[in-house]
């Protein structure tokens, strides 16, 4: 059950990621869960952080303190991290909607200042 | 500190009791920014997260040549860096505390990586101060999120935006420079 749930939030990250740097769909359906991700997707480490920070805008939650990079470099392991760190509730709500709707909708909007 | 939808909210400058003030002088020891380029004029250190801070650009700053000729503003890009450089000061302040020694044959330099998001609201004029509030987030491989705000005096919001700032070595920055063609001078 985790496993396939693991799959389907990878599936939702690769789309994620997909749109919000225009990357063509051939492309990311060639993604090799067990490679560096970012690199496959063909952008460089602040797009890949810009990436991370908007996943967590999207579950609402907050960057966590300690939080390593390097354990994070791959679709399998962003996918096993959200899916261990974060409610079922959240969880659903990332696999119910579509990337423009998560997008739209994601908490973080400097005007809440 | 208020939570407002998972985002920590910055205490208003006018509530900073509890707050370390920082004038001119303590600014100029934590940030290498100079005149005319350097914003910031005061600063208030709330917490190891947030920050207010008080810019201003005086009547006769040189970039008001420019901008307009017979009628000055405050360039939106100049209201940004403002922002970075009083997160800067907030870095600043928390590593000299923090008892990390500083490498210095190559620090550490702040960097302005990215700007997410920019509204400006209302014109920034010459002579008026512009409060300024940040909040930055936890740093995922040196890179934060820095969320901010400015106001005015009647406390009206005249620019909100959210910035991607780092650090880097400065030999890291002279590579690039360097290989880049850039002028040393």
């Amino acid at each position: 059950m985790t496993e396939d749930l693991n799959v389907r939030v990878e599936d939702v990250i690769r789309k994620l990621v997909g749109h919000m740097f225009s990357i063509p769909a051939e492309q990311i359906s060639k993604v090799d869960s067990d490679a560096d991700f970012f690199s496959q997707m063909g952008i460089g480490s602040l797009e890949a952080f810009d990436a991370v920070v908007t996943l967590h805008e999207i579950l609402d939650v907050e960057i966590p303190r300690e939080i390593d990079p390097e354990s994070l470099s791959t679709l399998r392991q962003l996918s096993a991290y959200i899916v261990a760190a974060y409610p079922e509730g959240k969880i659903r709500m990332l696999l119910d909607k579509d990337v423009e709707a998560l997008l739209e909708e994601r908490v973080g909007t400097v005007d809440a200042l | 500190m208020t939570i407002v939808s998972g985002i920590v909210g910055v205490k208003r400058y006018a509530d900073l009791r509890d707050a370390i003030h920082l004038g001119e002088a303590e600014i100029l020891a934590l940030i290498p920014h100079r005149e005319p380029f350097r914003f910031v004029r005061e600063a208030a250190i709330c917490s190891e997260h947030d920050v207010s801070g008080i810019a201003l650009w005086p009547a006769g700053h040189p970039i008001f040549v420019g901008h307009f000729p017979e009628f000055p503003i405050v360039p939106g890009v100049c209201q940004i860096e403002a922002g970075a450089q009083l997160a800067g000061v907030l870095f600043a302040y928390h590593a000299s505390r923090s008892g990390l020694a500083q490498d210095m044959d190559d620090p550490l330099v702040g960097v302005l990586a990215g700007v997410r998001q920019s509204h400006f609201l209302a014109p920034v004029f010459p002579d008026a101060p512009l409060r300024l509030e940040l909040s930055v987030g936890n740093a995922i491989g040196g890179l934060s999120i820095v969320k901010g705000a400015g106001f005015g005096l009647t406390g009206k919001k005249h620019l909100s935006f959210e910035l991607t700032v780092g650090v880097a070595h400065r030999s890291i920055l002279e590579g690039v420079r360097d290989s880049n063609g850039g002028s040393r001078k």
